[in-house]
């Protein structure tokens, strides 16, 4: 089955509402895998929300000097579990669709 | 200080907007196109960057012939000249491909900072600036509020939904920034008189060193599949209150399952 990457947004140790939806969007594509990118110890608290929310997965990128950029390790992290050469390579990887989901800012209509 | 300002000319959103059936794309003819409105507030910042710092202001347009009219109307808000990439073989560029023709078009200027929107109005994408940034290989200061500029760092305020974060990087660097960032200027009279002489210098891909092969609606990694129009509304129903008004309500809200 698909893996579908949902990066995770989450403030003070909970999981924003967007990320909550996006895994059960993901559900329903494929098998759900979270993408935390934060300050040490951040995955820890995030974790059992994810699971409950369907994530099957949880990829882990954590260091103190992330929480000083925006975007770049965001970018890198949720490349690097899809590319093949950081994952065993098997019958499913051939046919599986890696899908990327990452929630947008809500902006205002107009 | 020499600044670029990203304008996307867009159907006005007054306007009973449209894709073309034939590919898919927006019919530019349907409705009559505008600045995109968050594009004012980016060329505004653009302007009172100048105030500040001094160096000019360069209005940098990616669109069809029509596209003129809204980069005078740029000018005459102040900017001090423009250009213009003009290339039937653009037509049907998704957001990736965009981004392409303007940093190469960006490697025809000099400029410290890029000024764009944070959206436009017709594909809300949201995106160019950052895959512009991406594209450029320079740091990208999205979703600003706020702009400042000392020596060769720009700090920005960014927006995000629980309240702003601080960001700083150096120049060149890629800008992009909210709507309410500023009051945008109306051109005056002497704006308008003094835009028709500015210098619009219209490139082709050729002229910017790209390869059409990079661009148009068959070379880029998205296309729309198909679309359908949004529905029409429909007329409410309109529930007089004969002592029973509440109820009625109540019943109404049940029924769609929101109490």
């Amino acid at each position: 089955m698909a893996e579908v990457l949902v990066l995770v947004d989450s403030v003070d140790g909970n999981v924003k509402k967007p990320t909550l939806e996006l895994l059960t969007a993901a559900r329903q594509l494929g098998e759900p895998a979270a993408v935390v990118v934060g300050a040490a110890g951040t995955a820890a608290a995030l974790k059992d929300q994810l699971a409950e929310y369907g994530a099957a997965k949880v990829y882990v990128a954590e260091s103190d000097d992330i929480s000083g950029y925006s975007v770049a390790p965001k970018a890198e992290a949720l490349a690097s579990p899809t590319s093949p050469a950081s994952r065993p390579m098997s019958d499913s990887d051939l046919t599986s669709i890696g899908l990327l989901f990452a929630a947008m800012m809500p902006l205002k209509d107009g | 200080m020499n600044i670029v300002v990203l304008v996307k000319q867009v159907p006005d959103t007054e306007g009973d907007r449209k894709l073309d059936p034939q590919d898919n794309t927006v019919d530019r003819a349907a409705v009559d196109p505008v600045i995109n409105y968050i594009d004012e507030f980016a060329i505004e910042e653009g302007l009172r960057l100048k105030e500040q710092q001094g160096g000019e202001v360069t209005i940098l347009t990616v669109g069809p012939e029509r596209a003129t009219e809204s980069i005078r109307k740029a000018l005459s808000m102040g900017a001090d000249k423009a250009v213009h990439v003009l290339d039937d073989a653009i037509h049907g560029s998704d957001a990736i491909a965009t981004a392409k023709v303007i940093a190469k078009a960006l490697g025809t200027i000099e400029w410290d900072v890029a000024i764009a929107g944070s959206e436009a109005t017709d594909a809300r994408g949201a995106v160019v600036p950052a895959l512009l940034a991406e594209v450029l290989g320079a740091p990208q200061l999205t979703q600003a509020r706020k702009v400042t500029v000392e020596g060769s760092t720009v700090t920005i305020e960014r927006v995000t939904d629980v309240g702003y974060e601080k960001i700083e990087g150096s120049t060149p660097a890629v800008i992009s920034v909210v709507e309410k960032i500023n009051d945008p200027r109306y051109p005056s009279f002497k704006g308008i008189m003094a835009a028709k002489s500015k210098p619009i210098d219209v490139k082709s891909l050729g002229d910017i060193g790209l390869d059409a092969a990079e661009v148009g609606l068959d070379n880029s990694w998205t296309q729309v599949a198909s679309f359908e129009n949004a529905p029409p509304r429909e007329a409410g129903q309109t529930v007089k209150d004969e002592g029973d008004g509440g109820v009625k309500i109540a019943d109404f809200l049940a029924s769609k399952k929101l109490i």
